[in-house]
């Protein structure tokens, strides 16, 4: 490297870090004026993904708060002022959950997260919620290690262990033996690891089990050798686009017995077909279920998306209110939703009803999830309710 | 255990249709299309878009999707390719990932980013021979792939555009000075290439029953292996190479399961280099080797920075920006030098040694693997951890690229790549240190000496530090003689070679230069005096020493 430099260019280098230190500067004291004490908007940040391969469950979050929020400003919002999100694009990637925790901590209009969709994407960002004492309500995440992050991280959501002692229950009603296919990931081996040990305590064989890639697009060839194990019936434990890939080429390699997968989206309902008829899932929410509550939302859900809605349009559209009624009943401010979410009793949502949190585990206590089957293209309640 | 070969060769039958397209635009432009998965991506969502959407026949929707993306092909080409022709490789590589990330993005901003499922518009498994499922779809794309590799024979070896393409292929300078427009057999190539990816972005929908328009990064990746397999330039090659990784892929899934999928493909690809670099088919090499981004420096203006500037500027880094900026803007910061830290020993081994090492995840992963189960399972504390992940790393990628530093060109960039997805593959199934899947949370804040990094403006001023020495080592590095050395392969190796520079000793110093104690080359550097020349023992080239 030479050492015969142009005065001009570092003079240039040194303007042009001053221009970037005066810009990072503005856009800091930018910030910091739109997030005044005296608005009259409440905020919510929202850390999901809207781009990426979890793009589709950021979409039907945003239906979910979109309905939410129409009814809540209508009704005159929290103590008069409107509610309003802040929506910041992670791809459910926790290198960028945690640089967005630290823009929400930061952010004074901000009283409370919601978010993110997969769990370790959550608990990434969950020591900057903790210490910037902004609750996280991280209302997908099933993990049951997610809200071991601190006081400040709250969710509605199942757990996995429940989720899959109910699922191992409904297969050993259909089932003796079966062969398990699961996602690769930290919530699959999880669910797989729960679903095992449910599975021995109820008496059901596994045959034959193997983990699936994200991005794998053939699975023939573990479908294949899952077949020839001789299982009554097939288990999935994944999401909707994968459930709807392995199910019909289960089909293709023709078999023909029962399947339990997939999940309550309705883009798996449509990417699946005629191949998923019969499939059983657990779920929190159907839109046949004939209660006039739930009737009630979801007519006003069509009318708004012309679409039924599904678990995950369900899942945001009650978080939001959850954390509005806390916010109502503790003040519109961070401790305030905080102060509510230890208080009522009495949450009310279309997924899991009326229900109180546990303030040890900082989960609703006593929720399960209802069985449901795929019968003409919707899924249906059965038998086993909540 | 027939279905898993029946599997395997319909899976083959589409790696063969993708790898064609990627060894025909190799052997005619010498450039690596990593646009070619995104074309395939876009030939399946416009044939849904066609198809479901407008109720278009399938056989005119195949039509108009070969020609759509035959007219992308050129349009890359035209656009991306043939500007840089004088540029180094490099150059042509690079653009071809940038476009295809615009191809991807822009598909699925047009058409939506959801997965969709493709209209079975032929059967998938209705034709059963014994306990054998297949359909027609899948013998017609077996019948397309034949009818398509005979033609395509056939138009190399009889027509006289064919005859072109295959004398530009061999060399492009003769060919031109008989009088063959170069540029159009270039673009002619391209045509042919990205029409037949369009094609087999169709049939795998029908295959995989699903689409979407973010496939084709992992597709084209394993299309590039299997033409690798096969010999990169070589048709027939390709094709031969499609059907064995088909088959490689199927049965190591059956036996191994899903999870094993990336070691076996990618394994597959480094036991290819390793043993049998040139492919199945083609000579080996069939490529020269050349130095792909030393030339690139050359024609560029250097930008001539003194020691005080770096100063001035890691002075203003450290105290001014914690100081205007909020956390938010500190935590950015702090992922911009991580990927400055990545940046700078990338630069050694791209800019200085002319290797393209787009593999560079495998040390960054087993660097920070190690870094964090030596913390979180060991008690370790934070400066011994980083040490030991940086000895690691450079150990664990030293050993595991040994093999390939005897490639040159085109061949180390996919060994790097090949290597990377492998040692992420290991870390991810060796469950027992890594926790695989799980993930390592929980990691401690650093600490030094006591004093411990917790806020974002002292974790940003510490990993401002670290850039500091990593720095500060790689400029010495460059200045001293392995410096020089490096250089010269990097500007030319063939050069370096003839003037006595051990070029394959060289680079693995390189390689363990780049991550940790570079106590042990300067070692082995220094004994050695530069007078008299004799073979080296290790890359049997005339060395002097």
């Amino acid at each position: 490297m030479s050492t015969k430099v142009s005065r001009s260019l570092g003079f240039r280098i040194a303007v042009g870090i001053g221009a970037v230190s005066l810009v990072a500067g503005l856009a800091a004291a930018c910030d910091s004026e739109s997030s005044g004490s005296g608005s009259d908007t409440v905020y919510f940040g929202v850390s999901g993904p809207k781009t990426g391969g979890s793009a589709e469950y950021g979409r039907l979050w945003q239906q979910g708060f979109d309905l939410a929020l129409d009814e809540i400003n209508a009704a005159g919002g929290i103590d008069g002022k409107k509610v309003a999100l802040k929506w910041e694009d992670s791809q459910s990637d926790p290198k960028q959950t945690v640089p967005i925790a630290t823009k929400f901590v930061g952010d004074q209009s901000i009283i409370a997260e919601l978010g993110d969709f997969s769990s370790p994407a959550s608990i990434a960002a969950s020591p900057v919620y903790n210490r910037g004492k902004l609750v996280q309500y991280g209302f997908t995440n099933s993990s049951v290690d997610f809200t071991k992050g601190g006081d400040y991280s709250w969710s509605p959501s199942i757990t996995l262990d429940v989720f899959q002692e109910r699922n191992a229950e409904w297969v050993k009603s259909k089932a003796k033996k079966v062969s398990v296919v699961y996602l690769e990931t930290d919530w699959g081996k999880q669910a797989f690891k729960f679903f095992e040990q449910f599975a021995k305590e109820k008496g059901i064989e596994i045959a034959y089990s193997s983990p699936i890639l994200p991005d794998s697009q053939d699975f023939r060839p573990v479908l294949i050798k899952g077949r020839d194990a001789n299982p009554d019936a097939f288990v999935h434990l994944g999401y909707g686009p994968d459930g709807a890939l392995v199910v019909k080429q289960l089909r293709d390699v023709g078999f023909t017995g029962q399947f339990f997968g997939g999940q309550n989206t309705p883009q798996f309902i449509d990417l699946a077909g005629s191949a998923a008829e019969g499939d059983i899932v657990n779920g929190v929410f159907t839109p046949s279920d004939p209660s006039p509550k739930i009737q009630s939302f979801v007519t006003k859900f069509k009318a708004k998306f012309n679409t039924d809605p599904g678990d995950f349009n369900v899942y945001a559209y009650d978080a939001l209110n959850v954390l509005v009624k806390a916010a109502k009943t503790g003040g519109a401010t961070r401790e305030g939703v905080l102060k509510g979410l230890r208080e009522v009793k009495d949450f009310d949502g279309i997924g899991l009803g009326t229900f109180a949190f546990d303030q040890q585990t900082r989960r609703p206590s006593g929720v399960k999830p209802i069985e449901l089957v795929l019968q003409n293209g919707k899924f249906v309640p059965v038998g086993s309710k909540k | 255990m027939f279905d898993t070969l029946i599997a395997g060769l319909v899976h083959g039958n589409a790696y063969a249709l993708i790898a064609v397209g990627i060894t025909l635009i190799f052997g005619v432009s010498n450039v690596i299309n990593f646009a070619h998965g995104a074309i395939f991506a876009f030939g399946s969502v416009l044939g849904w878009w066609l198809i479901a959407q407008h109720g278009v026949p399938w056989w005119a929707a195949l039509a108009v999707v070969v020609a759509v993306t035959a007219l992308v092909g050129v349009a890359i080409d035209v656009l991306a390719v043939r500007p840089l022709r004088r540029a180094p490789a490099i150059a042509a590589l690079l653009a071809t990932v940038a476009v295809g990330l615009i191809i991807e993005n822009v598909v699925a901003l047009v058409f939506g980013p959801d997965t969709r499922p493709f209209p079975q518009v032929l059967p998938t498994n209705n034709i059963r021979v014994g306990g054998v499922r297949l359909g027609t779809s899948d013998v017609v794309m077996f019948a397309i792939t034949l009818t398509v590799m005979a033609g395509l024979w056939a138009f190399l070896r009889y027509s006289r555009h064919g005859l072109a393409i295959r004398a530009t292929a061999q060399d492009p300078d003769a060919a031109a000075q008989m009088g063959i427009g170069v540029g159009r057999v270039q673009s002619l190539a391209f045509a042919i290439a990205s029409g037949l990816g369009g094609l087999a972005g169709i049939f795998v929908g029908l295959y995989n029953s699903n689409i979407s328009p973010t496939s084709g990064g992992i597709v084209g990746m394993t299309g590039f292996v299997a033409a690798t397999i096969g010999g990169l330039g070589s048709i027939p090659g390709a094709v031969v190479g499609g059907f064995v990784l088909g088959l490689v892929e199927a049965f190591g899934i059956y036996w191994f399961g899903d999870g094993y999928r990336d070691l076996i493909t990618f394994g597959l690809l480094v036991i290819f280099l390793v043993l049998r670099p040139g492919g199945l088919l083609a000579r080996p090499p069939a490529i020269e080797s050349e130095p792909m981004t030393g030339t690139f420096l050359g024609s560029g203006r250097e930008l001539r920075v003194r020691w005080w500037h770096g100063l001035i500027a890691f002075a203003v880094a450290g105290v001014a920006i914690p100081l205007v900026a909020d956390d938010y803007g500190i935590s950015v910061g702090t992922q911009i030098l991580a990927y400055a830290i990545i940046a700078v020993s990338m630069t050694l081994v791209a800019g200085s040694a002319g290797q393209l090492a787009i593999g560079q995840a495998g040390p960054i992963a087993i660097g920070a693997y190690t870094s964090a189960v030596l913390t979180v399972s060991h008690g370790w504390a934070f400066l011994p951890a980083i040490v030991a992940a940086g000895v690691v790393a450079a150990v664990a990628s030293s050993v595991l690229a040994a093999p390939l530093w005897r490639l040159g060109g085109h061949y180390v960039a996919i060994a790097t790549l090949g290597i990377g997805i492998v040692t992420v593959a290991i870390i991810r199934n060796w469950e027992s240190v890594t926790r695989g899947s799980y993930g390592i949370f929980g990691i401690p804040a650093p600490s030094v000496f006591g004093y411990e990094f917790t806020t974002h403006t002292q974790v940003f001023r510490l990993e401002l530090a670290v850039l500091a020495v990593v720095l500060a080592v790689i400029v010495g590095v460059q200045r001293s003689r392995l410096g020089t050395a490096i250089r010269a392969i990097g500007a030319d190796e063939v050069a370096a070679r003839s003037a006595g520079v051990p070029c394959a000793t060289t680079r693995r110093w390189r390689s363990r230069w780049r991550r940790s104690s570079p106590a042990s080359a300067a070692r082995c550097w220094r004994t050695s005096t530069p007078t008299s020349i004799r073979r080296c023992s290790t890359c049997r080239c005339h060395c002097w020493w």
